[in-house]
């Protein structure tokens, strides 16, 4: 018999507190770890889970609440950088109500560390008088946003990495890979299933990455080349909008056929379009810190090999013979110091500098640092 | 030229004659010299406003209709029309900007004029008040009564004893001899209640309360005796206030370091907050728009306002609004991270001359007028930094 | 799925079915309208989420089964068809609308995405005069609150004891209690209902003139059923605030008044205040209704057919919400107790205990 679990893969730990779960379910959890991991799909698995008597993941019920078109299971996503006070108290508002169609309801808010302190205030009201009807469900990447009254309603769930085989079983059920290509894939997502399937696509995302792992290796050859990197990163990453951009218009100009332009499509629409940007500014910020993250990576084999370490165990192993070469250029210390750099770029991204200025001063950075040759 | 003396009565106080009578005159030509009343037509009905040709027949403003049609079968009776008054009011509001920068409307058909300055153009007060009295009548076709003395309270007896279509000046001299044949009633203040007290005393006419010493007066009615007393001596020291004199009120605070903590953000606005309700308070007046300002770090200033439904002079009520529109603001940041302020300022503006009046409600936990009340006693007993708004509305959230 | 009907009747239940629809629906087939074919009816589907509504209609099916069309579009293509014999078939996928010469194809959403009605198990019925049933939604649901601050206050007490329904709402400036008799059917039970589903199903009652209401009530929803249209509805999960103990149980002051010229002067007096000015009731040997409007305006109107006992006093209301309690009054002759400015007045028709209106006055600056 299949199970909607089935689709949470390599978080056996998280399956078992969820599977025993199931029969009960306490009235708030927190989904908490890294990106990429099956936090939200984990989240709707269980809401399928929580209404449908068999935890089938393939009736109707299970399929809706996996797509979030069942009336009983709500999935919020942030408008704009975060969640608006107003929405929080109407979801709060809402959780007074009983089922429509199942025997419960499931609320679950995807990014919940996107809610500031002040709407977290407004959701503890909810959260501190439980109805029994409702489960509430945040998923959030870390918990430092939250306030430790959030923290102490809820049951916290963490999810890990997940390990290789996992990974490669999803990308082998998603695409028809050769087994090189596909252990070089996995072992560059780290653990991150949405990454995985990027890169297993092929398209911006391996791009992105093959061009990172050439400007490391640049490193030990001849850094003045490394500043054009930027420019190549940068065409790529427009690239990657443009047909994120006429994705989002198609959707667009679907939903106004269907919504027309009568009372509130306006409101719906602009809805919409918040979202649309946001994305848009998303995807963007994502592979430039995806470009830093695969250049620390391939910096770290190059330190790892000039250290004296073994080439056969290289995280970009589909580069392994340019790194060993270029490794030997730079002293294991010079190879550190260049990480650091792309760990200051990393952070000062994610506190919102300007991505591709960022980028382009840590390769400047890189670049000025003469190669010295050993002995 | 020789330099004009400046005027003993700077004030004047222009009444129009029966006015929405004699603008449904005006209208229906007809009516001229017809007793006209406006008023409720229904059963139920009252008197607005009667023609002087109606007042003959007794009949007077907050009469019931049907007693007005007793007393006056004849009588042309007329829905009101409030539109129709407000557009001749604005019409008569002109001529009298053009006399002085300073008006004071009191309602649709009368306001004070400081007409200090008039003397400059004026030869005496009688010419000026004859000047606008033609103006009124040339310009918009309605009679109007004015009274010029040296005080607001003064000036408002002078027009009451000029009606119909007069005028009366009364210069400092005659001040005693004009108030003490008066009626108490003649006080500003002295409603039916207190008369009957003053009666209970003796005291019938503006010299009974003038022969009185002041102390007495105290005694028998509070501090409303000191102002009777000083009323009664022709004493009143309120000024023409222009109508709309102040077009918001605010505090704004600059920080020596900018702020990005929201917690000290949000306490900042309500201490602001509080800072504009209790003046708002201390005034005895309320607001209907809030703005938000905000300056930043590099010197980027924006303003957020919203027009509520209904005026306040609350703090929690205008708290909760700039609170709102900061989150909105803070979350609209976007790409530019964490604000760094340099600068908030709350205010209050589309100003009302009157204290809100309050829905109550069967929640008392929703009373929070009395907090703000409660505040200001405080204040007033203990100055001004006795007491902090703040714990009490944030442990309330 | 293959129907067909009358343009104006398909719009007539169209249109209905469609008022449930939610503007903000941004999942697109949660604002659809589903068209189920049955052996010999057609039923049409919507929701907002909160409820479903369903309108069946007397049309011909030639073939049996349903298809979900897209809810604004489909309103669009119904009211601009050329009036006569209207066809509507298809399945998932593309629903093909027909008349005369005027034909449509529109993409519909998979059956099997549109939510389906839930089974109200264990539930208490009951039935109910639908006129009276109309009458008294109109009178108490307007006193439920707009405002999303507390969710109990958005919904209407509905509350059976023996033979008796109650139905309660209040906003905490004001609460309406009504009582009804049941005509069939009576278990003890309550439930909070969501103002809004009862105000619309008062809309369809008025409108179909049903005499015969059938109501269940379940664990998690209430279905409503008059006629041809039935409703079902979330329920608020959450306690009712104790209403009997706002009720006061003395006054000092009693007015007795004939309802329909009070009602057309607190309109008039009113019409000088804005909405936030109150209109002030001056008990006394007169009583004389006031308005002022600083600077603007000043109302004033003395009551006739009035009886008042008590000390004289002054009292002020927000007009809306006393022309509210006003409308809902059904006796040629209103009763109004109060006992201080500040404390509730209480609303009714003389010798006439199933309708009370309790009002919290307005509180006058100074």
């Amino acid at each position: 018999m299949t199970s909607v679990f089935d689709r949470i893969p390599g978080q056996q730990r998280v399956r078992e507190i969820l599977e025993r779960a199931v029969e009960s379910p306490g009235d708030s959890y927190l989904f908490v770890g890294p990106r990429g991991v099956g936090k939200s799909e984990a989240a709707r698995a269980f809401a399928a889970a929580i209404l449908c008597p068999d935890s089938c993941g393939e009736c109707s019920l299970c399929s809706r609440t996996i797509r979030g078109i069942h009336p009983d299971v709500q999935i919020f996503q942030p408008e704009g950088y975060v969640y608006p006070l107003e929405l929080i108290r109407e979801l709060v508002v809402s959780a007074r109500l009983t089922p429509l169609e199942a025997e419960k309801r499931v609320i679950v808010i995807e990014e919940a560390d996107r809610i500031v302190e002040r709407s977290q205030n407004a959701l503890l009201k909810a959260l501190e008088e439980p109805t029994g009807a409702v489960t509430w469900i945040l998923v959030a990447d870390a918990l430092d946003p939250f306030l430790p009254t959030v923290l102490s309603r809820c049951q916290i769930v963490e999810f890990v990495p997940v390990n290789e085989e996992a990974v490669a079983a999803l990308v082998a059920s998603r695409f028809k890979l050769e087994d090189e290509v596909s252990k070089q894939t996995v072992r560059a997502s780290r653990g991150d299933l949405e990454k995985a399937l990027a890169l297993a696509e092929g398209g911006d995302a391996a791009r992105v990455r093959s061009l990172a792992i050439d400007a490391a290796i640049a490193m030990g050859e001849e850094p003045a080349a490394a500043l054009d990197f930027s420019t190549r990163l940068q065409e790529v990453v427009a690239s990657a909008r443009d047909s994120l951009a006429d994705r989002q218009k198609a959707e667009l100009e679907q939903m106004e056929e269907m919504i027309g332009s009568g009372r509130g499509s306006a409101a719906t629409k602009k809805r919409v379009g918040d979202r649309h940007k946001r994305m848009l500014r998303r995807t963007e910020t994502d592979l430039y810190l995806d470009f830093v993250t695969y250049l620390g990576t391939a910096l770290r084999d190059l330190a790892f090999v000039s250290s004296g370490g073994d080439p056969e165990s290289v995280v970009c192993i589909d580069h392994a013979q340019p790194i060993v070469a270029a490794a030997m250029n730079r002293p294991t210390q010079h190879w550190l110091e260049l990480i650091d750099e792309c760990l200051a770029c990393h952070l000062s991204i994610i506190e919102n500098a300007n991505a591709p200025l960022a980028v382009e001063s840590v390769l400047l950075a890189l670049s000025k640092s003469p190669v010295a040759t050993i002995g | 030229m020789k330099s004009s003396p400046v005027w003993s009565t700077p004030v004047m106080h222009a009444d129009l004659d029966a006015f929405y009578a004699s603008v449904e005159v005006l209208r229906e030509p007809k009516l001229k010299g017809k007793p006209v009343i406006v008023g409720g037509t229904s059963s139920r009905g009252v008197v607005t406003s009667a023609s002087y040709e109606a007042r003959k027949y007794g009949i007077h403003s907050a009469m019931p209709t049907s007693r007005a049609r007793r007393l006056c079968p004849n009588a042309i009776f007329i829905q009101p029309d409030f539109e129709m008054y407000a557009v001749k009011s604005k019409e008569v509001r002109r001529v009298f900007d053009s006399f002085s920068p300073v008006v004071e409307p009191l309602s649709l058909d009368e306001a004070f004029l400081d007409v200090s300055g008039a003397s400059k153009m004026w030869a005496g007060p009688e010419e000026m008040a004859k000047g606008l009295r033609d103006d009124v009548l040339g310009q918009t076709g309605l009679s109007v009564s004015v009274g010029i003395a040296p005080n607001k309270f003064l000036a408002k007896l002078a027009s009451k004893h000029s009606k119909p279509d007069g005028m009366v000046l009364i210069h400092p001299d005659e001040v005693d001899e004009f108030l003490r044949p008066l009626p108490v009633e003649a006080l500003w203040g002295v409603g039916t209640e207190t008369a009957s007290i003053l009666k209970r005393f003796g005291l019938r006419t503006i010299g009974d309360v003038v022969n009185l010493p002041q102390s007495s007066l105290e005694r028998a009615l509070g501090s409303l005796g000191g102002h009777i007393a000083r009323l009664a001596r022709g004493i009143d020291d309120r000024g023409v206030v222009a109508d709309s004199p102040r077009k918001s009120m605010g505090a704004e605070e600059t920080f020596e370091r900018d702020l990005t903590d929201t917690g000290e953000i949000l306490r900042v606005l309500l201490k602001l907050s509080d800072r504009v309700a209790s003046r708002l308070r201390a005034r005895g007046i309320s607001g209907q728009t809030v703005t938000l300002k905000v300056r930043f770090s590099n010197f980027t200033t924006i303003t957020r306002s919203v027009t509520l439904p209904a005026e306040v002079d609350g703090a929690r009520s205008i708290y909760l609004v700039v609170r709102d529109l900061i989150s909105r603001v803070l979350s609209g940041g976007g790409a530019s991270g964490h604000p760094r302020i340099r600068l908030l300022g709350v205010s209050l503006s589309n100003l009302k001359d009157w204290p809100p009046s309050e829905q109550l409600s069967f929640d008392p936990a929703a009373g929070w007028s009395d907090a703000d009340r409660t505040l200001d006693l405080v204040r007033r007993r203990f100055g001004e930094e006795a007491i902090e708004f703040g714990v009490l509305l944030e442990s309330s959230d | 799925m293959h129907i067909e009907g009358e343009k104006e009747a398909l719009l007539e239940v169209g249109q209905s079915v469609l008022r449930a629809v939610s503007p903000r629906a941004t999942l697109p087939v949660l604002g659809g309208v589903k068209i189920e074919a049955g052996r010999d009816n057609v039923k049409f589907v919507a929701t907002d989420l909160e409820m479903f509504l369903t309108v069946q209609g007397d049309f011909a099916v030639k073939e049996q089964g349903a298809v979900v069309v897209p809810g604004r579009l489909f309103g669009d293509i119904l009211r601009n068809l050329p009036s006569g014999k209207v066809s509507i078939r298809g399945a998932d996928g593309e629903v093909r609308i027909e008349a005369g010469r005027s034909e449509f194809a529109v993409t519909g959403f998979p059956v099997a995405d549109f939510p389906s009605m839930p089974e109200v198990k264990e539930s208490q019925r009951c039935q109910i005069a639908g006129a009276e049933l109309a009458r008294a939604l109109r009178q108490v649901v307007r006193a439920a609150s707009p405002d999303e601050g507390r969710p109990v206050l958005t919904g209407v007490l509905w509350s059976v004891e023996g033979s008796t329904l109650r139905l309660v709402a209040t906003d905490s400036y004001r609460l309406a209690v009504r009582e009804l008799v049941i005509k069939e059917g009576a278990e003890s039970g309550t439930a909070i209902i969501p103002g809004r589903a009862l105000a619309e199903f008062g809309r369809h009652l008025a409108g179909i003139g049903e005499d015969e209401v059938s109501v269940w009530l379940g664990d998690s929803q209430a279905v409503f059923s008059a006629g041809s249209t039935t409703l079902v509805t979330r329920l608020i999960d959450g306690e009712f605030p104790d209403y009997r103990k706002l009720i006061p149980e003395s006054h000092t002051k009693h007015l007795k008044v004939a309802t329909e010229p009070f009602a057309q002067a607190v309109e008039r007096v009113g019409l000088v205040a804005r909405e936030n000015t109150p209109v002030k009731i001056h008990l006394g040997e007169e009583v004389q209704l006031t308005a002022t409007e600083a600077g603007v305006a000043d109302a004033w109107e003395a009551l006739e057919e009035v009886e008042f006992e008590g000390d004289p006093m002054v009292i002020a209301f927000n007009p809306r919400f006393l022309s509210d309690g006003l409308e809902g009054l059904e006796s040629q002759t209103a009763v109004m107790e109060v006992t201080d400015p500040a404390r509730p007045a209480v609303l009714k028709g003389v010798e006439r205990e199933e309708f009370i209106y309790l009002l919290m006055p307005v509180r006058l600056p100074g």
